[in-house]
């Protein structure tokens, strides 16, 4: 090492807090950093040179980043706060008591048994496994190769930190907190907009706080620093650190993804979800590395990387470096570790002129400068030794010793939420870049994500923004001046896209996925010449840096292989998130009851009580009770038994309810529903279905006549809410001159429907203050009054077949009314029924569950409603389809009932066509509800069979469950067909 | 025999009774089931202009006109739903009286008010947390400065419809359906208890 300093910390600077030292753990070895370091620079401190393994041959890997382009540092990470299985070493904040494990190589990275593998590099190149482990079945491999790859485990005990969601609205948002994105919302000061910066790294300033520029007479890092307090200062800006805006979607819309740190780890995340008006994108550029012969060493980094870990944290990879760069940035690299006190053995530079002022001062400080030169190898395994260099285009090579190599390849601007909304990425030959010079609409874009960019430039794109977007609210001050500015310009990068010298199949391009030259060329001689096709194949930018480092070299080589210009190649698709985003993120709290929302009927209490056992049907309802330990069976039979013998009181809370109001209410619902409700009468009660405009049946339900004008259409649960919607669409959009409204009321009203030969006594019971005799209130008849001294609304309609009463009161007296009705039923031999018992029940009685017996073909004739349908004058929706040939056509699916001859009918059971015995064979139709019929003791069904009315008395199979039930094809109706005990 | 009445969360009906209290912030946030307010559903089937001076009679404020508007007048409020319905508010016992007074002056239901005191739970949240805690579910405001105290607004929150009605600089009313009560009550808290404990505001 210098003698300038020992160890990898560098005596001083840096942005760490060195009065704060913090112990950590890595891979079980104790070592020390400051606060203010990142996981990777305390690494590096500690002189840990080999952080992973490669994804396919092991090879070892140290740092080449310093943050989230780093491709090879992933590490699973514990602190006081929880646990995270895969996270990248230069995203993580040291905290005291850390501990840091390689999520690769076993037993370590150092020692890692898997390198055996690449003994067998050369059978495993692009492509490999989808020729190899073809034979005799992937299957057989799969596990294997699942076990092998991925990054970390999780760990299910680690304690859950909180997550936060947080919707918000600004008018400006900002992506990047560098020298552009400070200068856009210092520009925006005072312009009574609501700002909203936001930048992944804990403080604002990007590479000005690890650059040696000045701003306004000042280090950049000052400069950065004051205008991050001006902005907190103003009430105006939210300044949100440690964030990144992880996507970007219609409607200006992001989703940015928030850390909140403590001094424990991380505490917790808050998943913003932003609405901007204006847009102003300074996401900046990250490095490139060049691609040459053992380029994946560790000790070779990003020169970018290397001025960070100087400038920021204090910190080297080795006391003697090198350089190798293809545009200015090396130099700057160069006179960084100079003026931190490192040696810097060598500049290699590949151009042949053109070199900025500073290589002058880096060769007079005894560097040696090679132009029009390339590295053409490297040495060593775990660490870097030297370097070999050679005139590009041949001639002798040179030995070079160096502990680090770094590499300065050009950059590539952050577009990527630019393409998120469908931004075009064009090849940018000056920038030797991708850039989007078409934004969406409200977006403009500042600093090195537009190209080539010096500070001044990117200070000046800020500002500029900021006022474009001031200028577009009408005001045309310029509230703030441009800072001077003394540090580097334009930085224009001369093409170099690969070394002429060194193996391909040792120059890495993806150091994650070990994608090298001699893949890229194999899948340009199998004929590879899409971009999304080569990425898949080889496998290149598919880790969890996404290409990053790597794509834009992978592309030019592909460009080079096909003959085609880099800009026709052109990028694969860049879709949210811009970086990992945790699920539990996401999730938040929406886990168990909170997964979705419950909706829970107004008597639920009273239900638990009573043992039932609830299922989801949209609503959370009761599908039986459990009484005396019966089993579900046992229970359902005797809650059907209930019913026909004596009373069930079933919870009917969630059927629709919809009141349509106004001197055209009948006409309006005349409109939807196939039956003539024309002619309904005040206190009259009619069934009918309505229809798609297809003549496809949508739902069914009965439509009561409350009052004059005054209608109360009674959708299914199921479809409450879209019928409610129906109506409301055809009123605004098409009948505007109807004089009608609709008003949903599901919720207001407490409903229990009283089933059974006892059903009249039990609502007696209940103190009705109207007449509820036989002949007052009528089957299909409906009356207000009061009940138990509330408003209720009492309607004599049946789904079971028994003589059924539903009685409805505000839901705040549903609970009391169910406890009254259960003593009162219970007097009678009545018992409470669930969901189960009420289907079966109208199975019996062949009445349709829409959506059950009915699908998305299914006509009113199909069910039988045919002269209904024909009877009806007046226009309806869908009318008119159902005249169409396909509506009439002799073959279509009828509704009927189909009883077992033997065994058990089940729902699907297909209908086998004539003359088959078994499947495969073609069918008639299906068995669209089945049950096992207490009452006839028998297995009974409903079925849509092809010209099933013409075939009652035929004899079918049924196949269903793997096996074949003879059954017979007979009317849907099983119980009471004279219907004679509802209308007792 | 008389049936007895059941508020949606506490069981409470006609009162005020508190929910739930976090108090892991320094200002405590207080959910408060708010089952005095009772609630008619007011709507018209036509253009309702010439009929708004009528029902402004009969409900007390008069009827406002424009999105996100609250009238008041004496302890009932009229709160803008659509251009041709509204929300009105008022002590429980009024309900039926508003029914009747409407069912009587427009007989052919051109205007019509229905029950609406059992369709909606009102929850009143008060802290200066909440509107942080709402800012969880939902956008509340896509103006950048958020919903401004005095107004009101109908939409999603946690992936439930809500009624928003911003009362205060803090205090917030919100009107979620019934069934979708305790499903709210159980999100609000939990979710209050996710932002306290990660604390900042924003």
């Amino acid at each position: 090492m210098s003698g300038a300093h020992r160890g990898h910390r560098l005596p001083a600077g840096g942005l760490i807090d060195r009065k704060r030292p913090l112990c950590f753990h890595y891979n079980g070895r104790a070592m020390t950093g400051f606060a203010g370091d990142t996981l990777a620079s305390a690494l590096m401190a500690n002189g840990v040179k080999v952080v992973a393994r490669s994804l396919k041959y092991h090879r070892p890997r140290g740092l080449f980043g310093a943050g989230f382009e780093d491709p090879n540092s992933m590490v699973a990470v514990r602190d006081s706060m929880g646990f995270d299985p895969a996270l990248r070493a230069g995203q993580v904040q040291l905290v005291d008591g850390m501990q840091a494990s390689s999520v690769t190589g076993w037993p370590s990275p150092d020692f890692d048994v898997g390198a055996l593998v690449q003994c067998t590099g050369p059978l495993m190149r692009a492509g490999f496994y989808y020729k190899t482990f073809m034979w005799p079945n992937w299957k057989l491999y799969e596990p294997l190769i699942r076990r092998a790859t991925g990054f970390g485990r999780p760990d299910s005990r680690a304690a859950a930190r909180p997550r936060d969601h947080r919707h918000d609205s600004c008018d400006v948002l900002i992506i990047g907190g560098g020298a552009a994105g400070i200068a856009a919302a210092h520009g925006l000061l005072g312009a009574g907009l609501k700002v909203v910066l936001a930048d992944d790294r804990p403080r604002l300033g990007g590479a000005l706080l690890w650059e040696t520029a000045r701003i306004d007479g000042r280090p950049c890092a000052t400069w950065a620093e004051e205008r991050q307090a001006d902005l907190e200062a103003d009430q105006e800006v939210a300044v949100l650190t440690s964030t990144v805006v992880s996507g970007a979607y219609e409607g200006n819309f992001f989703t940015l993804l928030q850390s909140i740190r403590s001094s424990g780890g991380l505490a917790g995340e808050r998943l913003w979800k932003l609405r901007a008006r204006h847009v102003i994108l300074a996401t900046g550029a990250i490095e490139r590395p060049l691609v040459f012969d053992g380029n994946d060493r560790p000790g070779v980094m990003l020169a970018s990387a290397l001025r960070r870990y100087i400038g920021e944290f204090a910190v080297t990879p080795a006391s003697d470096l090198a350089v190798f760069t293809n545009n200015d940035s090396g130099y700057r690299t160069a006179e960084a570790a100079l003026r931190a006190g490192l040696t810097v053995t060598a500049v290699i530079d590949t151009r042949a002129a053109g070199w900025p002022a500073a290589s002058e001062a880096v060769a007079a400080a005894g560097v040696r400068c090679y132009r029009a030169t390339e590295v053409t190898g490297t040495a060593g395994y775990k660490g870097l030794r030297y370097i070999t260099v050679a005139p590009i285009g041949g001639g002798p090579a040179q030995r070079v010793e160096c502990g680090a190599l770094a590499v300065a390849g050009g950059d590539t601007p952050l577009v990527h939420l630019a393409a998120h909304r469908g931004a075009r990425p064009i090849y940018d030959p000056e920038a030797q870049a991708f850039v989007c010079p078409e934004l969406p609409a409200g977006w403009l874009a500042a600093g090195s994500v537009c190209g080539l960019r010096g500070l001044a430039d990117s200070l000046r794109d800020g500002f500029s923004a900021a006022q474009a977007i001031r200028a577009a609210q009408g005001d045309t001050r310029m509230a703030h001046s441009i800072p001077e500015v003394e540090g580097p310009g334009r930085e224009p990068t001369s093409p170099f896209w690969r070394a002429g010298a060194g193996k391909a199949e040792r120059m890495w391009v993806d150091l994650q996925n070990d994608v090298t030259l001699a893949d890229i060329e194999l899948a340009s001689r199998e004929g590879y010449r899409s971009v999304e096709h080569l990425k898949r194949y080889t496998t290149l930018g598919m880790g969890t840096d996404q290409g990053r480092t790597s794509n834009v070299n992978g592309l030019a080589l592909m460009a080079a292989l096909s003959g085609q210009g880099i800009g026709e190649v052109g990028t694969t698709t860049f879709r949210p998130p811009f970086t990992a985003v945790r699920m539990a993120a996401i999730a938040h709290i929406r886990q168990n009851d909170l997964y979705r929302p419950v909706r829970l009927m107004p008597t639920h209490e009273r239900h638990v009580v009573a043992g039932a056992v609830f299922e989801d049907f949209g609503w959370r309802r009761p599908d039986w009770y459990g009484r005396n330990g019966e089993d579900r069976e046992a229970a359902v039979t005797a809650e059907m038994a209930a019913v026909r013998k004596s009373v069930g009181i079933f919870d009917a809370s969630p059927l629709g309810k919809i009141e349509v109001t106004g001197p055209d209410a009948a006409a309006f619902l005349d409109r939807f529903y196939v039956a003539d409700l024309s002619a309904l009468k005040p206190g009259g009660v009619r069934y009918s279905v309505m229809l798609k405009e297809d003549g496809v049946i949508f739902d069914d339900g009965v439509i009561a006549c409350l009052a004059p004008h005054h209608y109360l259409a009674s959708p299914t649960s199921g479809h409450a809410d879209a019928v409610a919607r129906w109506f409301e669409r055809w009123r605004q959009t098409e009948w505007p001159e109807l004089r009608v409204a609709v008003a949903a009321v599901t919720e207001t009203w407490a409903t229990l429907a009283l089933a059974g030969p006892n059903a009249r006594e039990l609502l007696m019971a209940l103190n009705p203050s109207f007449d509820i005799s036989a002949t007052v209130l009528k089957q299909m008849h409906i009356r207000e009054g009061r009940l138990g001294g509330v408003p209720a609304r009492v309607a004599r309609v049946s789904f079971t077949g028994e003589l059924q009463y539903e009685v409805s009161v505000p839901a705040r007296y549903g609970s009391d009314l169910l406890d009254r009705c259960q003593e009162a039923g219970a007097r009678l031999g009545g018992r409470l029924v669930g969901m189960e018992a009420w289907l079966r029940l109208r199975i019996e009685k062949g009445y349709i569950h829409v959506g059950s017996d009915t699908n998305g073909r299914t006509t009113p004739e199909d069910i039988g409603m045919g002269a209904l349908v024909r009877r009806k004058a007046a226009d309806f929706i869908g009318k008119r389809s159902l005249g169409l040939p396909y509506g009439r056509s002799p073959d279509r699916e009828q509704l009927v009932g189909v009883k077992a001859l033997e065994g058990q009918l089940e729902v699907g059971g297909r209908v086998l066509r004539a003359g088959h015995r078994a499947p495969p064979c073609p069918t008639d139709g299906y068995v669209t509800s089945a049950c096992r019929s207490p009452s006839l003791g028998l297995s009974i069904g409903l079925a849509l069979i092809e010209r099933g009315f013409s075939r009652l008395g035929e004899r079918v199979l049924i196949y269903s469950g793997g096996r074949v039930v003879e059954a017979q094809i007979c009317p849907s109706v099983f119980y009471d067909p004279q219907g004679l005990r509802l209308k007792a | 025999m008389i049936l007895e009445a059941r508020s949606a969360i506490s069981g409470s009906p006609g009162l005020a009774r508190l929910v739930a209290r976090i108090n892991a912030s320094e200002v405590p946030l207080e959910l408060i089931e708010r089952a005095d307010i009772g609630c008619v559903y007011c709507t018209a089937s036509l253009d309702p202009e010439p009929y708004l001076g009528e029902i402004a009679v009969i409900a007390g404020p008069p009827p406002p006109t424009a999105p996100g508007r609250v009238t008041a007048s004496g302890r009932r409020r009229a709160i803008w739903v659509t251009p041709r319905s509204w929300l009105l508010l008022c002590p429980l016992a009024d309900e039926e009286e508003l029914i009747e007074a409407f069912a009587g002056a427009f007989t052919e239901h051109t205007i019509h008010a229905c029950r609406y005191s059992d369709q909606l739970c009102w929850l009143e949240l008060v802290g200066a947390d909440a509107e942080n805690l709402l800012r969880a579910g939902s956008f509340l405001s896509l103006d950048g400065h958020g919903q401004a105290p005095g107004t009101v607004r109908r939409g999603q929150l946690a992936a439930v419809t809500v009624i928003i009605h911003r009362q205060g600089e803090i205090c917030w009313l919100l009107g979620v359906e019934r069934s979708n009560a305790h499903y709210l009550v159980d999100w609000l808290i939990s979710s209050a208890r996710q932002k306290l404990l990660i604390g900042g505001r924003q």
